[in-house]
Order: C-alpha cells, then sequence, then structure tokens
C-alpha cells in the first residue's frame, strides 16, 4: 500500500510542470549569484585583493544556502503540504477515505514523496554552485580548493534536515487545519520563532544556537572565533551545539507529526483541536415546509454603482474575518508583538550600546521586520481570497449574482488592505505599549501614524495590487505565492548582475533613515515619487486584473484575453491611459534624476584616480608648499533652501628655508569654488575631475614670506537622489573639507612611522599645523549657529541670526560649522563654559555628559596640563551624518544616537559618559599632542584616550563598570582580530583598524598600568607629551611612544611591550582545580593553573614564559578577600596561598589584563 | 418571458462540440431538459447562466442579450449548479446575508426578512446558524434553493438537483420548483425521466450537443400511445430481438429471463402484449432515433 501511494505521488509531481519550474527557477537564481558574487559580471578584479571570502568553502557555500534554505521553507506547503491537501481541494477525500487505505500508508507515502520531491529541489541550488565553482571567467581569488564535502555538509546536516523537519510540521499543519494557506502562514512562526530566540537569550548564546530553527546560530556559535582562514578552509564543526540543535528540533517535529497522525481519521469533516461534545440530538427529518405558494417578502434590489461600492465594503469586512477569524492569525500577530518586543529589549538593553526606545528606534528596525511579515502575509492570502470561492467550489453560484467584477475585485484589494492595517496598528500599540514599559514617555504618535501608515503602507499597497494581479493571473495560487516571493528576491537578484535603476526595481527602496532632528532629511521626496511611480504600475496591473477578472469558466488564457478585449471598453481606456501617462511621467522623472547622478559617475573614481596619477604625479614631489596660519571665514547658511555661501581668506607662509614657486590647490569636490591670490600666478594644469590645480607664482614666496588667498565657496545644488549640499532643514553638519587645499593629496598617504616624511606632517594635513581661526556664521532666525572658537558677538540682522567667533590660541586645522534649533544646556565648572546644545526631546544624558566631561576635564588638568579653551561644547548632529562624536576645537560635534543612550541599562558600562570623557582627553591627546601622518597612530590618540578614559571609570564608579568597559574593548578586538587573516600589530595599525587602537591598545596600556602604577605611567606619557608637543615640524609616531616607554618600564615589564605592541599573540588561561585546608585561622589555598601564550595562527608552538598573572579570591559575597599577582614561567602551574577567609569564588586575571579568547575556564566556585 | 436560444455553438479546446447550433425556445413555466450524463447539457446551463461563453450563437431572455449584457440576465437569474461548496465554517445565516448583498438587496432589514423567509420555506430555521460545510446532501441542496430565491429570479436554472435525495427529500424539492415554476421560467436539467414527468409542463431531449425532441411530456406520451409493446425474453435472444425491432429498454425478471419495451406502429409479433405509454419510452425513442 505504501508503494503505490508512494509511487502513485512521485508521479504525480514529476507530470506537474510546476515541479521543474521550481528546480530551474532555484538552479538559475543560484547559479547567477555564485558567479555574479565571484565577480563574473565585474570584469578585471582588484589586483592585490585582500581578506577575500573563499565562496565554494565550506563554510561559505553553506553561508550562501542559507538564504536558500529560507526560500526553500516555501516549498513546503507548495509540495508537502500540498500533496494531503489536494485530496481535499478536490473533493477526492470524501471518496478516498471510503477505501480501505490505511492511515499510516496513506500519510506516511505522501510524505516521503513529496519530501523526496522537495529534497530534489533543494539540490538544484548545490548543482548550480558546483557548476559555478567550475565556471570560467570568475576572480581566481574567490575560488578555493573544490571541497564536494562542504556540500554534503551543508545538504546532510543544513538544508535536508531542515526540509525534513519543517516538511513534517508543515505537513501535519496542513493535514490538520486541511488548508494550504496554513501551511504557508506557519512557515512563518519560524522566522518568529528565530527572532524571539536571539533577543530573549542574548547573554546566552548558546540557548540561541541551540534554539535557532534553522541552525544559522548554532554555526555562529561554533565559528565566532574563526578567523578568515578558518572560514575560507575549514569544515563546520558539526559535534557539538549543532548536532543537539538538530536533534532537538527533530524531536519537537516528531512530536506535532505525532500529534497530527494521531488526530488524522479518515473523515470528510476535519477533527477538532478541542473535542467539543454537543448534547447530540436526534434531528427529525423535515424537509421543506408545506407552504404551498411561494410569497417572497418585498425586498428592494439595488443595482447601482453607489450601492456596489457600499457592498465592496461588506464582501470586504467578509473576506477579512475568514482571514482574521483563524488561530493561527492570532497566533502570527501575537508572535510578532513578542518579536517585536524582544527585539526593543535587546536594542535598550544592548551590552555595547543600549538606546532607549524612542519611537525612531521602534520604528527603525522591528517595524521593518514586521512589515517584511505582513508583506508575506500579503502574498498568502491574497492567493487566499482570490482562490476562496474556488477552492470551496462556490464559485458558480457567486459568479452568477448581479455584483460587478470590480466589486469582487475590490473587496478583495480592500480586505487585504485592511488585514495590513490591522498589523500595522497593532505594531503602533505593542510600540506605544513597550515605550510605557520602559518608562518612556515621548510616544510621537504622529511619527508612528506617518512611519507606519505613510512609509511603510506604501509598499504594502503596491504588494497587495501585485499580489492579487498575480493570483488573479495564475490559478495556481502555490506558484503565485512562490512568483510573489521570487519578484520580492529578485529585484537584489538583478542588482546583483548590474540593473540598478530604480525604474525597474520593483517596489524597492532603501529602508528610510529617520533623524529626530532633521526628520527623514532629503531621503523622503524621492521615496515617495518612486513608490508613487509604482503604484501608479500596480494600478495598471489593477486594471488588468479588473478585465481579466476570473468568472465562470474559461477554457484557455486565450480565451480570457479574448474576453478582457471585449470588457476594454471606453471609460476604462481613458482610466487606464491616465494612470499610464502618470507612471511614464513619474518614470521620466526618475530617469532625469538617475541620469544627473549617473552622469557624475560617469567616470569612475579608480580610472580617474589613474588617469590623474598619469598626468599630475610629477608634482609628487613638490612637498615644498606654503602652510596655512590663518583662516578667516563668513558663512552664510541657508537651512530652508540647503544651501550655504561662504567667502573667506587664508594666510600662507613658507615655513621653509627654501622659497617657493609652484602653489598646488585642490578645491571641494560637491563645491564652487573660486579664489584668487594677491600675488600676480598664472595656471599651469588642471584636472576637473579632482578639482586641482597646478600653478606658477610669478614671483617665488620667499622664506618667512607669506601670501593671501581669498575665496568664495557655494554649494552644488541637490538633485533628485543625490545629496551635494550638506547642508540640512536641521542640524547641518559642514566640516573644512570644503575649504581649498595645499599639497599634492595623494602624498596624503599614511606612512611608516620610520619613513622621515611622516614625521612632517599631521595626519591627514599637507597643509597645515596649528592655525589662528576667526569666523562669522549666519543662519535663519530659528538656528544657532557654531563654529569653533569663542563667540565674540551675536545680532539679528535682516531676519536672520549672526554669530562671530574667533579662537584664543593656535588649534588643528579641523573645523565643524553647525547650524541647528538648539536647547541649551550650560554650567560654568573651573572657569569653562561647560554647554549641551540638544534636541529638546533628547535630555536623558545630559547630566552624564556633563560629569564625563568634567571628570575628563579635571583628570587630563591634573596629569597633562591646561584645557586651551573658554568653553567646551558639544553639539547633538543628525543621524544621517553618522553615529560617532569627535572633538574640533572647542566643539564636540556628537550624534544624536549618543544622545539616545539608555541611561538606565544595568548591561551597559555608561556609554553617555564615556564618550564625552574620552572626546575631550582628545583635547590632549590628539589635538595637542598631534601624531604624524604614520601607521600606528591610533595608539598616541585612540589608545591613550580610552586608556585614560578607563582610567577616569575606575575613580569615578564602582569596579565593575570599568570591568565591564575592558569586556567590551576585549570582545571588540577579538572580533576584529578574527576577521582580519593579516593583522598588524599594534604598533603599526591603520587608522581605521578601530578594534586595534582602540580595543587591544587600551587593553595594552591599562595592563602596563596595573603593573606599573597608574601615577607611573601617566608621568612617562607626561614627559612624552611635553616632548612632542613643543617641537615644531616634528609630529610623533607610535614608536616614539614605545621608545619612551621602553626607557622608563622596569626590565620584567619589558615584555609587556613587546607582547602587546610588537606581536600579535593571544594568551590562555585556565583553572584545573583548587584545594582548599583548613590551618587554624588560616586557609591553605592551593591552585592547580594553566597559563600558556601563542602566537596568533600558530597555536601549536608556545612561546617561552616569564610573566606575571594575577588570581583573585572571592568570598560568597563576591568581596574579594585577597588579588594575588605571581610570576610564571611555565604551562602548568601549582601554587599555594594562605588566606584569613574562606574564598567561594576564584578567578585568574580577575581584571582583564589578558588578551584571552577562551574565559569560561578561568573561574571556579567553590 | 422566454428564453431564446439560436444557432448556440460551443466547440472545447479537445474539438468536442459540447453544444451544437442548437435552437430553442423556453416559454414561463418548467421546463425539463432530460438527456444522458454528457450531452451537452452542463454545458448548455452554464452558457445560459453566463458562466461560459459560446463560440457562436445567440441567447436572450425578455429582450435581455445574455451575451452582451450577462449582468442584467444576472439580476433575474437564479442557478443552482450540479455540485457546489460553501465557505468552510460559515453558518447558514450569515452564507445567505452575504448572497443578499451579491445579489443586490441593500438594506440590512431587507435582507433579514428574505433570509429568514426563504430559511423557513427551506426548513432550514433550526439550522440556521450551522455551518452549511456541515450540512447532510438533502440540507446543502436546500440551501441551494435557499439563495437561488433570494433575488426573486425570474429565470432558474437547476442542473440536475435531484441527484442523490432520498425520495421524500426529492419529492418536496420538486414541490418548491413547482411552486417557483408557476410565474417563472425554470429550467430544470436531469437524466431522471421521472423528475420530468412529475414537475414539467415541456421538455426536451437533448444528446451530443443537439436537441432531439421538443415536446410537452402529456403530449410526446400520447403520440406514442399504443405503439409500445412489451415481451419477455431470454437473454440469449436480446441481440436478435435488437437487430429486428427498436428495443427501447430491457430489465430482468425475478426468473431471471429478460422483459423488453419496444417501439413499433403495430404488434411486431405474438410475443409481444400492447402496454400503456410513458415518458421514459419518448426519451429512448428520441435517443434511438438519433444514433439511427
Amino acid at each position: 500500500m505504501f508503494t503505490s501511494i508512494f509511487k502513485y505521488e512521485l508521479l504525480y509531481w514529476l507530470k506537474k510542470p510546476s515541479t521543474y519550474f521550481y528546480f530551474f527557477t532555484f538552479f538559475s537564481i543560484s547559479f547567477l549569484l555564485f558567479i555574479g558574487t565571484a565577480g563574473f559580471f565585474d570584469g578585471v578584479e582588484n589586483s592585490n585583493p585582500q581578506n577575500i571570502r573563499i565562496l565554494n568553502s565550506p563554510f561559505e557555500i553553506n553561508f550562501m544556502l542559507k538564504f536558500f534554505n529560507k526560500l526553500f521553507l516555501f516549498l513546503l506547503p507548495t509540495i508537502v503540504g500540498a500533496s494531503i491537501y489536494k485530496d481535499y481541494k478536490d473533493n477526492v477525500h470524501s471518496i478516498l477515505y471510503s477505501f480501505p487505505i490505511d492511515k499510516k500508508s496513506y500519510l506516511l507515502g505522501k510524505f516521503c514523496s513529496s519530501f523526496l520531491m522537495v529534497s530534489v529541489i533543494t539540490i538544484s541550488v548545490g548543482i548550480a554552485f558546483l557548476i559555478g565553482e567550475h565556471f570560467p571567467n570568475l576572480h581566481a581569488s574567490k575560488i578555493g580548493e573544490f571541497n564536494f564535502l562542504g556540500y554534503l555538509q551543508a545538504y546532510f546536516i543544513f538544508t535536508l534536515p531542515n526540509m525534513f523537519i519543517y516538511g513534517l510540521v508543515i505537513f501535519s499543519i496542513v493535514a490538520y487545519f486541511r488548508n494550504i494557506y496554513a501551511g504557508f502562514v506557519g512557515i512563518l512562526l519560524f522566522f518568529f520563532i528565530q527572532t524571539i530566540t536571539q533577543n530573549i537569550f542574548g547573554d546566552t548564546p548558546f540557548l540561541i544556537a541551540l534554539l535557532d530553527p534553522f541552525a544559522e546560530n548554532a554555526v555562529l556559535y561554533e565559528t565566532q572565533f574563526w578567523s578568515l582562514a578558518d572560514k575560507n578552509s575549514q569544515l563546520i564543526p558539526v559535534f557539538g551545539v549543532i548536532l543537539y540543535n538538530r536533534i532537538f528540533w527533530l524531536s519537537v517535529a516528531l512530536i506535532v507529526f505525532g500529534f497530527a497522525y494521531k488526530k488524522f481519521e479518515f473523515h470528510e469533516h476535519q477533527s477538532t483541536l478541542f473535542s467539543t461534545h454537543k448534547k447530540e440530538k436526534t434531528v427529525l427529518k423535515k424537509n421543506f415546509n408545506n407552504l404551498l405558494k411561494i410569497r417572497l417578502p418585498k425586498v428592494n434590489y439595488d443595482y447601482s454603482t453607489l450601492q456596489q461600492l457600499k457592498n465592496t465594503w461588506y464582501l470586504a469586512n467578509f473576506q477579512l474575518k475568514t482571514i482574521v477569524k483563524s488561530g493561527l492569525f492570532y497566533i502570527i500577530a501575537f508572535l510578532g508583538i513578542l518579536a517585536v518586543f524582544f527585539t526593543i529589549t535587546k536594542i535598550t538593553n544592548d551590552s555595547d550600546l543600549a538606546i532607549l526606545p524612542s519611537t525612531n528606534i521602534i520604528l527603525t528596525l522591528p517595524a521593518f521586520f514586521f512589515t517584511n511579515i505582513i508583506m508575506l502575509l500579503t502574498f498568502i492570502y491574497s492567493g487566499m481570497l482570490i482562490h476562496k470561492g474556488r477552492n470551496a467550489n462556490m464559485n458558480q453560484i457567486i459568479d452568477v449574482t448581479a455584483t460587478n467584477n470590480w466589486a469582487f475585485l475590490a473587496s478583495k484589494v480592500v480586505a487585504i488592505l485592511k488585514m495590513q492595517i490591522i498589523l500595522l496598528c497593532l505594531l503602533m500599540i505593542t510600540g506605544i505599549g513597550i515605550q510605557l514599559y520602559n518608562n518612556y514617555y515621548n510616544f510621537e504618535v504622529h511619527l508612528y501614524l506617518f512611519h507606519l501608515f505613510v512609509v511603510q503602507f506604501s509598499g504594502l499597497v503596491i504588494w497587495a495590487l501585485a499580489s492579487i494581479f498575480v493570483h488573479n493571473l495564475i490559478k495556481n495560487s502555490y506558484l503565485g505565492i512562490f512568483i510573489l516571493l521570487l519578484i520580492w528576491v529578485g529585484v537584489s537578484g538583478i542588482q546583483q548582475i548590474g540593473i540598478n535603476t530604480k525604474l525597474f526595481l520593483f517596489n524597492f527602496e532603501e529602508p528610510l533613515q529617520y533623524s529626530d532632528i532633521n526628520g527623514y532629511g532629503n531621503q523622503l521626496y524621492p521615496f515617495l515619487l518612486v513608490k508613487i511611480y509604482w503604484f501608479l504600475f500596480s494600478i495598471l496591473l489593477l486594471i488588468i486584473s479588473y478585465l481579466l477578472w476570473f468568472r465562470g469558466y474559461y477554457e484557455s488564457f486565450k480565451e480570457r484575453l479574448i474576453v478582457m478585449k471585449i470588457q476594454l471598453n471606453k471609460t476604462i481606456k481613458t482610466i487606464a491611459l491616465l494612470f499610464f501617462v502618470g507612471f511614464i511621467s513619474f518614470g521620466f522623472v526618475i530617469f532625469n534624476g538617475e541620469q544627473k547622478l549617473l552622469k557624475n559617475q560617469e567616470i569612475k573614481p579608480e580610472i580617474a584616480l589613474t588617469n590623474f596619477k598619469k598626468e599630475f604625479g610629477k608634482f609628487s614631489k613638490i612637498t615644498n608648499q606654503p602652510k596655512i596660519v590663518d583662516v578667516n571665514l563668513e558663512l552664510d547658511i541657508y537651512p530652508e533652501k540647503n544651501n550655504f555661501n561662504a567667502k573667506g581668506s587664508y594666510i600662507l607662509v613658507n615655513n621653509s628655508d627654501k622659497k617657493i614657486d609652484t602653489l598646488l590647490i585642490k578645491i571641494g569636490f560637491d563645491e564652487i569654488t573660486n579664489y584668487t591670490l594677491n600675488v600676480d600666478y598664472k595656471l599651469i594644469k588642471q584636472d576637473e575631475y579632482f578639482n586641482f590645480k597646478v600653478v606658477k607664482l610669478t614671483k617665488p614666496l620667499l622664506p618667512k614670506d607669506s601670501i593671501k588667498l581669498n575665496f568664495s565657496i557655494k554649494n552644488k545644488k541637490n538633485t533628485l537622489f543625490e545629496r551635494n549640499s550638506n547642508v540640512l532643514k536641521n542640524g547641518t553638519f559642514l566640516k573644512q573639507d570644503m575649504l581649498p587645499r595645499f599639497g599634492y593629496f595623494l602624498n596624503n598617504a599614511i606612512k611608516n612611522p620610520t619613513d622621515t616624511l611622516a614625521k612632517k606632517h599631521p595626519l591627514g594635513t599637507l597643509d597645515a599645523d596649528f592655525i589662528n581661526f576667526s569666523a562669522t556664521l549666519s543662519t535663519s532666525k530659528n538656528q544657532i549657529a557654531i563654529a569653533p572658537g569663542n563667540l565674540i558677538k551675536k545680532w539679528k540682522s535682516t531676519n536672520r541670526n549672526y554669530y562671530q567667533y574667533k579662537t584664543d590660541g593656535k588649534i588643528k586645522f579641523s573645523l565643524a560649522f553647525i547650524s541647528g534649533e538648539f536647547e541649551v544646556k550650560k554650567e560654568n565648572y573651573k572657569n569653562v563654559d561647560f554647554e549641551i546644545y540638544h534636541h529638546k526631546n533628547h535630555t536623558q544624558n545630559i547630566d552624564k555628559m556633563i560629569n564625563g566631561l568634567k571628570a575628563a576635564f579635571d583628570y587630563n588638568t591634573h596629569y597633562f596640563g591646561n584645557y586651551q579653551h573658554k568653553s567646551i561644547k558639544v553639539i547633538e548632529f543628525p543621524i544621517s551624518e553618522g553615529v560617532f562624536a569627535t572633538i574640533m576645537g572647542n566643539i564636540i560635534p556628537t550624534s544624536e544616537r549618543r544622545f539616545m543612550a539608555n541611561p538606565i541599562s544595568k548591561h551597559q558600562f555608561d556609554t553617555s559618559f564615556k564618550v564625552q570623557a574620552h572626546e575631550l582627553t582628545h583635547h590632549w591627546w590628539g589635538n595637542q599632542l598631534v601624531h604624524a601622518n604614520a601607521l600606528g597612530a591610533g595608539i598616541l590618540s585612540e589608545s591613550i584616550t580610552d586608556y585614560i578614559t578607563l582610567q577616569i571609570f575606575k575613580h569615578q564608579f564602582v569596579v565593575d563598570k570599568s570591568h565591564q568597559f575592558l569586556k567590551f574593548q576585549r570582545r571588540r578586538y577579538i572580533r576584529g582580530s578574527v576577521n582580519d587573516s593579516d593583522e598588524k600589530t599594534l604598533q603599526f595599525a591603520e587608522p581605521k583598524e578601530v578594534y586595534l587602537s582602540y580595543g587591544k591598545g587600551s587593553i595594552a596600556l591599562n595592563t602596563l598600568s596595573n603593573y606599573l602604577g597608574e601615577e607611573k605611567l601617566n608621568n612617562i606619557l607626561k614627559d612624552f607629551f611635553d616632548d612632542f608637543t613643543n617641537r615644531q615640524n616634528e609630529y610623533a609616531t607610535s614608536l616614539d611612544l614605545i621608545a619612551k616607554l621602553k626607557q622608563n618600564v622596569p626590565d620584567s615589564l619589558q615584555y609587556l611591550i613587546k607582547d602587546y605592541f610588537e606581536n600579535v599573540l593571544f594568551y590562555d588561561t585556565k583553572l584545573n582545580n583548587i584545594r582548599v585546608v583548613q590551618k587554624g585561622n588560616q586557609f591553605k589555598v592551593t591552585v592547580d593553573f594553566e597559563y600558556l601564550k601563542y602566537q596568533k595562527n600558530n597555536e601549536e608552538n608556545l612561546l617561552s614564559l616569564n610573566d606575571f598573572v594575577q588570581i583573585g579570591f572571592y568570598d560568597i559575597d563576591e568581596k574579594s578577600i585577597a588579588l594575588k599577582t605571581i610570576k610564571v614561567t611555565q604551562k602548568k602551574n601549582t601554587i599555594s596561598f594562605l588566606l584569613g577567609k574562606k574564598p567561594s569564588k576564584i578567578i585568574i586575571d580577575p581584571n582583564f589584563l589578558l588578551i584571552e579568547k577562551d574565559t569560561d575556564d578561568n573561574v571556579i566556585m567553590l | 418571458m422566454s428564453l431564446q436560444i439560436k444557432q448556440l455553438t460551443k466547440t472545447y479546446a479537445n474539438g468536442v462540440k459540447a453544444i451544437n447550433q442548437l435552437d430553442l425556445e423556453i416559454k414561463t413555466g418548467m421546463f425539463g431538459l432530460l438527456g444522458p450524463n454528457g450531452a451537452g447539457k452542463s454545458s448548455l446551463m452554464r452558457t445560459i447562466a453566463t458562466l461560459q461563453n459560446p463560440t457562436s450563437g445567440n441567447i436572450s431572455f425578455d429582450g435581455i442579450d445574455v451575451l452582451k449584457k450577462p449582468m442584467e440576465l444576472r439580476k433575474i437569474l437564479g442557478y443552482l449548479p450540479q455540485s457546489f461548496g460553501v465557505y468552510p465554517k460559515v453558518s447558514a445565516e450569515k452564507l445567505l446575508d452575504y448572497f443578499a448583498v451579491l445579489k443586490g438587496i441593500a438594506s440590512k432589514k431587507d435582507r433579514t426578512k428574505i433570509t429568514d423567509y426563504v430559511l423557513e420555506l427551506t426548513n432550514l430555521s433550526d439550522v440556521r446558524k450551522k455551518n452549511v460545510s456541515g450540512y447532510s446532501g438533502g440540507m446543502k441542496q436546500r440551501f441551494g434553493i435557499a439563495q437561488l430565491l433570494l433575488n426573486n429570479p425570474k429565470l432558474i436554472i437547476v442542473d440536475e438537483p435531484t441527484a442523490g435525495l432520498d425520495p421524500a427529500e426529492r419529492n418536496r424539492f420538486l414541490n418548491v420548483l413547482r411552486e417557483v415554476g408557476a410565474e417563472n421560467t425554470v429550467i430544470f436539467s436531469t437524466h431522471i425521466v421521472d423528475d420530468v414527468k412529475e414537475l414539467c409542463t415541456d421538455m426536451a431531449i437533448m444528446n451530443g450537443g443537439k436537441i432531439l425532441q421538443k415536446t410537452r411530456p402529456s403530449e410526446a406520451t400520447y403520440q406514442i400511445k399504443n405503439k409500445i409493446w412489451v415481451a419477455n425474453i431470454s437473454k440469449e435472444q436480446l441481440l436478435e430481438f435488437e437487430e429486428n425491432y427498436k428495443v427501447l429498454s430491457s430489465s430482468f425478471n425475478e426468473d431471471n429471463s429478460l422483459a423488453i419495451r419496444v417501439f413499433a406502429e403495430t404488434k411486431p409479433n405474438e410475443q409481444f402484449t400492447n402496454t400503456s405509454s410513458n415518458l421514459e419510452d419518448v426519451y429512448f425513442i428520441a435517443l434511438k432515433n438519433a444514433n439511427l
């Protein structure tokens, strides 16, 4: 019996064209994806590829399959679910179930055959990758050695078990509910479970790994410390949490299946979940009443358009009920709420940067996720509604009623839209609920409404219309759902093969970023424009849906087309034409916008650079340029129009002992700049792309002589899709990059610290050391404009605000010009004004910021000298400009994200305090001690600054906070380290390698300070500081600092400098065993532990030891009993201590001094 | 108020002519459409019911060009297909209300009034809150009649409605149809001759997409009065008799002999005795004639 059912079913699927369609679609997509990623469409590959992930490595094959594994899920209802559903649908079950078929053969036969079918289809992707990796013209660096085991692993550990596990579940759901759409909706449950577990078990990654339905997090867990080299070669370790995960989910699936199996009966009607035995009643058979005359009551019939319109509403509600009145919908809604709740909870408690649950935050990530779920539900439910009549075999009675096609069509559209709206409302209520729960009371209902019901809903409406169109066109609703998924996924696919025009990317827009300060900024207008374009398109689809409305019987698609032609009357033609013209017009506007964008991108930057080097390379030898010593600026900012106008002048001095006759001038990229010199000169050569000019002075500039450059600058106008002007409606943040600069800018490239040229210039600047700066800024009447320096004067004129600034002393050529509507918090502390310019709602972190500033002010003035300005201004800027904070003169521009930190989160160290303490410390380390243009510069700025910030933490807070700080830095370093196959030593770290300069650097200095003493290390640093702040034309490098440290550090600690600054190595400690013996009043504690260190990627070769390590002893209340520092010279150690109290917890390296990946074995509880 | 069908042809893509140049006029009253399975009855009914487009031809009812203005016909059309299902988990009451909306009854009060009436009429009042999908075959068929009446139809098409009903249920069902048919045009397709006999004033016999005979049941039986003969023969003789006579039907007797009915103007031979003609004879004669 089993074999005959199995064979019959298999044949059924093999005869269906859609089976082949699925196979070849998956094959094509995955094939294109593979060769696309491998650079097939990109042409010649970069000559010096670095940190490249090899595509055919087991890790990467599995990584790419991850995406397909999710798509495959939709095959489960389509094939596995349908294998049982088709019997209900075609009403075969009522006959079939009377046959002597046994339940076991029936269910297993159906499941096994359809599972086999699905498995075969999934293998299409593997075959595509397999062919892909042997395809010609791929970038050689991306393809490694062929490893068939990788494929086997990906399929037999992940894809096929997934299909089996979730196939069982979906099969059970469909068999139980006798509803195929329940199967589709069931898939979404798994997505929810994944999101929820990810967010709920943030602190226990093992549980996330175990409970992930797709085992993705299990892979992440097992490979979290994998280096790039590992990822490029290793097989994924299966025996561990991955295996447990598979077993766990298999058990869940078997339980679900067992339940459904038990409940399954060969009955015509569905069995019920909770068998409600209603009182049975014998109904006496009476048929028609013996009314002999039929006198239908008189009622009014109304077939008017208006009434049909009203009917649409009624019908929509009727349809909606069939969606909403189902347990599954409630489950989805409930899990949706949970998913949002836990996502937000994670964000508000994240250990790295916990953020307040502001409306903006709730609307960013969670709403995006939720909207995608609504979109998937739209695909599914619109299929259900369109095919509802036919599926119930009620279509004939419905189709003969005098209701217009458009009323039917509109009712289904409206029902879907209502479903979407219900869920969006639910999201909004959930969001507000979460805010209430977090005691956050700034609800911003208008923002919820706008974002959900304009920004998100606009896309959903388009999907609703498209879904209705597809499902009305295609009779097979599974195929319809699949095609809709393809359209959704395909949009990213066609970007992959180089089609980027918004004219073709159906209903696709990058998610909008919202700033409390500047709203959606300039993104909103183009966003809505593109949405309207696709909306008009989908209205055309709707009109076609109307014309092709499936009513009655059609023999062929041709017949539907004939009917369509008949239906196409003048009115419809006119309406369609109107929308078509609208669609084309919007398309034209988008096309124009993109043309402007393309025009600016016509010349590829790499090619322009190559050409430039060829043409202008000879000027790279001209390194002697005058230095800017004096900057004067008049800057008018027009926020409403996104424009600015600037006039200004430089005084340039020849600081060298040679005369200068050639000037190399480069002006801003996005600006229109005019300039004149106050001496005669002539143009020799210019480059349009880089705005670079070479001019010859008629009379050379002699040493110590100066010239003056006058300039005027205005921004280029914004185009539809391109932001040329950095002036915002609110929160403008302009930088010095708009100003003219001197020198062959490519000489700016970072150099080795041993390079003699490196020490001549500060990082990133060829033409200035320190400058005098003065400026007059003007802005609109409701905004404040700020530049570095002291405010000299402010006034109002012609409805604008004017501010004049001037610096006391000299500052680095690092300038910010800010304009916005701010509230200001001011405090005078030790004769310096501490000012916070902030958005009116962002007040939660201001006190912490001021405390951070004060603490850094005190600490740094104590150790490193005076603060040079009369004020410190922290100024908030919109998130669209970045999430960072920085210091420019006496102003600290700080991203609004930093203002939105959650001040009460327990999990994080105090970010608001930390950021401001860090930035102000840069006033000494970065702005006074300026590092040279050399590798390792980050040590002098970021490492020292973060180290000082950590010391400030130690003084200000309980030890927990500084430990959190160190844990954060260690995590940051190790995460960066595993992803960098060519990790540099700290002394040669590139500026962009922040995991080294911040992460490793601060740990290094902290460890040194721990053994050397804070005071002693700070004095060495102060010495170093004084040395270099007094020198002219000689900037400090990392090697200078290391030399200084080596001079002043005792021999026993020299190894630390080598280990941390000059090597890439890891430590590993482990507590093996603890014995405690009481001796009178004292306790003899014997500790067995291991200590080792090794070079990165060379774990076998242990390095010789003469190191210090600390062991901490704690009592039952976690209070420290003793902290012992011991010297180790070998791997295995046993050492005894006499303690006055019995310890209950022992930790090796309790203060996070070592760089260690696995610290789980560093603790023993007694 | 008559339904006129002219030169109606429906050719399916596989070449089958389900309706073949069919001409038919149907007047007020019950009209029975008799024919074997596959005769094209359902195709014809679906075409009249605006569910399917013919390949060529015309249909008009009461001045409405059905093919050009299907919506006009739908306003006064009641249709009960051969088999139908309903949305799962919706009660009779709610489903009827839904149909009442589809059929143009705007006011909620009116809808309640009329659904109450048709529920009463079809004796479904007791189970009005029960899901129709859980109804028995007879109840569902009654529900079909209930929904059909909602728009007070002038043209009613019922496609093989009595199949699967028990005798009592069938009788009642036919009574209601008769009642409805008194003032309206009811087309009633069946392959059960008795249905037509009991019910119809007019009838047509259809096969192969064509009308073989259009007549009145009483008239048709009268026309073959005294021309029907019966004889008892052995099984083996059947072939011989079929060759020589127009054998209309045969049925086994208890002694395993065959009773055959033959159509002939005069007594064929001594074996035969005359018997009263019935509608079934008319039906078989028409089918036989068509085959010749």
